[in-house]
């Protein structure tokens, strides 16, 4: 894959004892969305923040356009673009004097007026950044991250706290990004933003990739053929139970909601309907469909990816 | 020309929003005319050393609290980190910093000067360039203090108290609000140690007594000193956010 704009080989993050980050390689393609997925506490922001250059690994390496992100830390941040998820944009400032501010520090920024259109924008140009919605923000941020023509985006949880028309807003704008041939990498817990978004997924815990591929290839490798999740009106504790039904590959009960993985949904499902006559369970819920990437999580690690 | 350009923009926004934020501005202004007027009314003899004593207030409340109030608050909330994953350098991040604060400290001493002239009857400073030379030193000491000083925090509610109580413990030990002639000798003895004493000491001279750059030379030299010293520490720490950690 010579065309890669981002390359990281063995990045290791270590806090004291704890290891944060384990070994974590990848390849960004242009023109390719990237996505690491996986819970609160994962390692995401850690992997991006060394991919970006704002940390250093504790071993392993990151290259953009084949500049080391450490020792070409200057070369690197004319070529990247940032949407950080805790960073503040000044509330006192007004829209275009942020861009313009941004602006001012690339030799050949996108011009301001074209930011504020491009990101619907123009309306609020005059208004200051404390009296934005969430949605304008993440726009703003996603514009600051563009300003510079940068040839790989970051984005870190670009759409977290937004409302569903604004969060789909925000992917249009990033799929664009990606038909003008830039390499976006970001991070989500969101498995449908990932699905959607994405050319390819990482799935990550505790510091490591477990699988990474198309999202249609990961279900197809790791994910169930189907999923039957059921809610019952009382507390189910009968696990072991509920792994031997017909075709279950694996089950769990989580926040009072059973979920089955099986081969043979039909099958599975009339099994279950028997048990739950049986042991007199009276169903609240009852819910059939094909396998997505919260469930390759859930085969990877036994947990749901919401936790 | 790219650092030239960020600088220019920078600068111009930084002035923007000092205009905006009105409690600061009103605060780092009006504030110390305001004092400067009262005391000058109540106590007639002291008018003239009220006018560079209050002027120094006035710098050490904006430069030094102000600049170490504003590094902590960018640094808390992501936004220094943010500008330093851009091509921006600390190094121009600063420098517009430093231009901002010379802007306010002239409109500073604007304002200081026509409050003791028009409503005190104190003469005009006696060595208008010397005053100005001086003021650049004396926005500039402070300033790094207050970078130097925002280095060691990271949280603005721990940063706070301790920036107030430094801007105004230096303001009284330098002498601003009251000659420390009369102060115990240990007391003297810290005042020497304090860059207000000589931001005091060298702005009285020049605007009161008329005196030359060279007779304030030394004063000055200590200013410069504390200067590189805290300016370098500052900008150190600077560098090391922006680097990767």
């Amino acid at each position: 894959m010579t065309d890669a704009l981002l390359v990281a080989e063995g990045l290791v993050k270590r806090y004291g004892s704890h290891t944060v980050v384990n070994g974590v390689s990848l390849r960004v393609r242009a023109g390719e969305i990237f996505g690491l997925l996986g819970p609160n506490g994962a390692g995401k922001t850690t992997t991006l923040e060394m991919l970006e250059g704002l940390r250093r690994p504790d071993s392993g390496r990151c290259l953009v356009c084949g500049h080391d992100t450490i020792r070409e830390a200057n070369a690197v941040r004319r070529l990247i673009g940032i949407s950080l998820q805790a960073a503040a944009i000044p509330g006192d400032l007004q829209v275009v004097e942020v861009l313009e501010m941004y602006a001012s520090f690339y030799p050949d920024p996108v011009p301001v007026r074209t930011l504020l259109e491009q990101f619907d924008l123009a309306e609020k140009a005059r208004v200051r950044c404390a009296y934005l919605s969430g949605g304008q923000r993440q726009r703003l941020q996603l514009a600051l991250a563009l300003v510079g023509r940068p040839k790989v985006i970051f984005l870190d949880e670009p759409t977290t706290g937004l409302d569903p028309h604004a969060r789909r807003q925000l992917w249009s704008v990033i799929r664009a990004m990606r038909s003008e041939g830039r390499a976006v990498i970001l991070t989500t817990h969101y498995m449908e933003e990932a699905e959607y978004l994405c050319d390819t997924v990482a799935v990550l815990d505790g510091g490591r990739i477990l699988a990474s591929g198309p999202p249609s290839a990961l279900i197809a490798e790791h994910g169930p053929d189907s999923v039957l999740t059921v809610t019952l009106k009382q507390p189910c504790a009968d696990e072991p139970a509920l792994a031997e039904l017909t075709g279950v590959s694996r089950a769990a009960v989580e926040q009072g909601e059973i979920r089955l993985h099986t081969s043979r949904p039909a099958e599975t499902l009339s099994a279950f309907a028997r048990l739950a006559q049986l042991r007199g369970w009276e169903l609240a819920e009852m819910n059939l469909r094909t396998a997505t990437l919260e469930d390759v999580f859930f085969a990877l690690t036994g947990r749901r990816l919401a936790n | 020309m790219q650092a030239w350009t960020s600088l220019r923009t920078l600068t111009r926004i930084e002035v923007k929003r000092m205009f905006r934020n009105i409690m600061p501005l009103v605060f780092n202004l009006f504030a110390p005319a305001s004092l400067l007027l009262l005391f000058g009314l109540l106590f007639e003899s002291t008018r003239a050393y009220l006018m560079p004593g209050m002027l120094t207030f006035m710098l050490l409340n904006a430069n030094l609290a102000g600049v170490a109030h504003a590094l902590v608050t960018q640094k808390e909330a992501g936004l220094l980190r943010h500008l330093f994953s851009t091509p921006l350098t600390p190094g121009v991040w600063l420098s517009s910093r430093l231009v901002a604060q010379l802007l306010l400290a002239a409109a500073q001493l604007a304002l200081i000067l026509v409050t003791g002239i028009v409503f005190l009857d104190v003469p005009p400073p006696r060595n208008l360039i010397g005053t100005l030379v001086a003021l650049v030193f004396c926005t500039v000491a402070p300033l790094g203090l207050g970078l130097a000083l925002g280095s060691l925090f990271h949280r603005v509610e721990t940063a706070q108290p301790v920036v107030m109580l430094a801007s105004l413990a230096a303001a009284f030990l330098g002498g601003a609000f009251l000659p420390l002639d009369a102060a115990p000798p240990f007391l003297q003895y810290v005042a020497k140690a304090v860059p207000s004493t000589y931001m005091v000491r060298s702005l009285s001279r020049v605007m009161l007594e008329g005196a030359g750059l060279a007779s304030v030379a030394v004063d000055l030299a200590v200013l410069l000193a504390w200067t590189v010293a805290s300016l370098g520490f500052g900008a150190r720490h600077l560098q090391r956010h922006a680097a990767a950690r």
